[in-house]
């Protein structure tokens, strides 16, 4: 006679599934705890960073105010700055009119006499004057146009001859444009 | 009713897999009884494969056989000829048992799935919620008050390192340089005092005033356009011009301009000069006429500041040597040479 079996053996499938079971309640488990982390790290982070934040704006504050009583003494430097910087622009656009002037004097009145000369400050010139002959005033025009350095460029606007009683004179007028840069070194 | 012993028989095969499923159904119940296995059944009797035969457990033989949904006899009342109709009777009894068996394997299984599934995903749903509501807001928060926390920082930074380079400042030495400056670059100047100071320079020069007419103007300086970013950008500073008028020798002519630019107390700069000469007889010399356009240049205080501005403890020293000379050249403060000497700050 044998033993009778009245509980029944438990077959693979519900072994694994019970297994699988208690995986499954370790995985919730573990999201729980995942999330309750989660969760004070980022309380914590925000927590600090606010902090944080909070010293560096009254860290801000007191750097502000200390600015602000120095401001008198930055509004002087910043008054001088700007007087200087005036000064500088003035001057670094200005340019020796007086030595440009009698160095056209002195090209042209060799051969002739000026009667009149213009400048602008952009180095726009011409010369009018007076001559006995043509050929003075070619040789006026050459030597202008030999100055390569200090002339940009040179026209003859006009050039006539008048008849007078004491006999023919030659009246002419050159423009061009003279180099600002070499004028300087005149 | 199914696991009842029987004196008749050694074992009683279970036919389902669980006590469960048995008690679920009674058919399989009823169907399963009537086959026992008994260990004193004759070889002849069994139809069972031979792989099967190498089974030591009857029972199990009969699941398999169940299982396998062949026509089995292993032992106990099925014992006979499987040609019989009672056997062909108890065969399709065990067939339908097992039928039944697992369409309610099938359900149970379902619904076991089904409910397992529910937590997990609700889980898993809440937790998204969490990541998309709390998470995401509080960690895009935390990055934008790390971000304003860089930015208070630096600007901190530099507003200690403009507190600093304006300590650094000598002020007693800013004021007089300032001073010697101021009366060159005049904070504001009125027409009559341009006016003045080119009539003084026309007769130190031995020229004499023909006219003059002068107004308050608003000049672009061309060369303080550049700016630090090398965009253009004019730059405006208030000038009083106008054109003058004077006639006298050539030699004095270039000398009056030449103290224009060089030696006026005020800064200026001449636009359009026109020089005509003419014949004087009175005078019995040439003499020369100039009209020239004259600008004097002022530079007001600055008034406010900005905070965040940056500011530079240094100025162009070059320049102010030129305006302290200019000052000390003209004679009227005295106190250029002090100025040069304590100004510490400049480039």
């Amino acid at each position: 006679m044998g033993s009778i079996d009245l509980l029944p053996e438990i077959p693979q499938e519900e072994v694994k599934e019970i297994e699988k079971k208690g995986k499954l309640n370790v995985f919730g488990v573990f999201s729980v705890l995942f999330v309750v982390i989660a969760s004070l790290a980022i309380l914590s982070f925000n927590l600090f960073s606010r902090l944080d934040y909070n010293r560096k704006s009254q860290q801000l504050v007191d750097s502000e105010g200390e600015v602000r009583a120095l401001q008198y003494t930055e509004l002087k430097q910043r008054t001088l700055m700007a007087k200087v910087r005036t000064y500088s622009s003035v001057r670094e656009h200005d340019f020796s009119s007086d030595v440009v002037l009698s160095y056209l004097r002195d090209v042209v009145s060799d051969l002739s006499s000026v009667s009149s000369m213009y400048l602008d400050d952009a180095m726009t010139f011409s010369v009018r004057g007076r001559t006995d002959s043509y050929m003075n005033v070619a040789r006026i025009w050459h030597n202008m146009a030999q100055q390569e350095d200090y002339f940009e460029h040179v026209n003859l606007d006009y050039v006539r001859m008048d008849k007078t009683d004491d006999g023919t004179v030659v009246i002419f007028a050159f423009s061009g444009v003279m180099i600002k840069e070499h004028v300087d070194n005149l | 009713m199914a696991d009842q012993p029987t004196e008749e028989h050694d074992t009683v095969v279970p036919v389902s897999s669980t006590g469960a499923e048995q008690a679920a159904s009674p058919e399989v119940a009823e169907s399963t009884a009537p086959v026992e296995a008994s260990s004193t059944e004759s070889p002849a009797s069994e139809v069972v494969p031979a792989e099967e035969e190498a089974s030591s457990a009857p029972q199990s033989e009969l699941e398999k056989a169940v299982r396998k949904n062949t026509p089995t006899v292993v032992s106990g009342d099925m014992v006979g000829d499987p040609s019989s109709g009672e056997f062909h009777k108890k065969a399709s009894s065990i067939k339908k048992g097992r039928e039944i068996i697992k369409v309610e394997e099938k359900d149970i299984k379902l619904t076991t799935r089904l409910a397992d599934l529910i937590v997990p995903f609700a889980s898993l749903g809440v937790l998204v919620l969490i990541i998309v509501f709390v998470f995401i807001p509080f960690g895009t928060e935390i990055l934008e008050t790390r971000d304003q926390t860089r930015a208070l920082a630096d600007e901190t930074r530099r507003n200690e390192a403009k507190a600093a380079t304006v300590r650094s400042i000598d002020v007693s030495a800013l004021d007089r340089t300032l001073k010697s400056v101021s009366q060159v670059v005049k904070d504001s100047m009125d027409v009559s005092e341009l006016a003045i100071e080119v009539e003084t320079l026309a007769l130190d020069n031995n020229l004499s005033p023909r006219k003059q007419s002068v107004s308050d103007t608003e000049d672009v300086v061309s060369s303080s356009s550049k700016a630090s970013n090398g965009e253009w950008v004019p730059s405006y500073t208030s000038a009083i011009s106008g054109p003058f008028s004077y006639m006298g020798s050539f030699d004095d002519v270039t000398s009056f301009l030449n103290d224009l630019r060089n030696n006026s107390r005020t800064i200026m700069s001449l636009g359009a000069v026109s020089l005509t000469s003419r014949y004087d007889e009175d005078l019995d010399k040439e003499v020369w006429n100039v009209d020239l356009l004259i600008s004097g240049y002022t530079a007001e205080p600055v008034q406010t500041v900005s905070i965040a501005e940056p500011i530079s403890a240094t100025v162009d020293e070059t320049a102010v040597q030129e305006i302290l000379l200019r000052t000390s050249d003209s004679g009227s403060t005295g106190e250029s040479a002090n100025s040069s000497d304590t100004g510490g700050n400049r480039e």
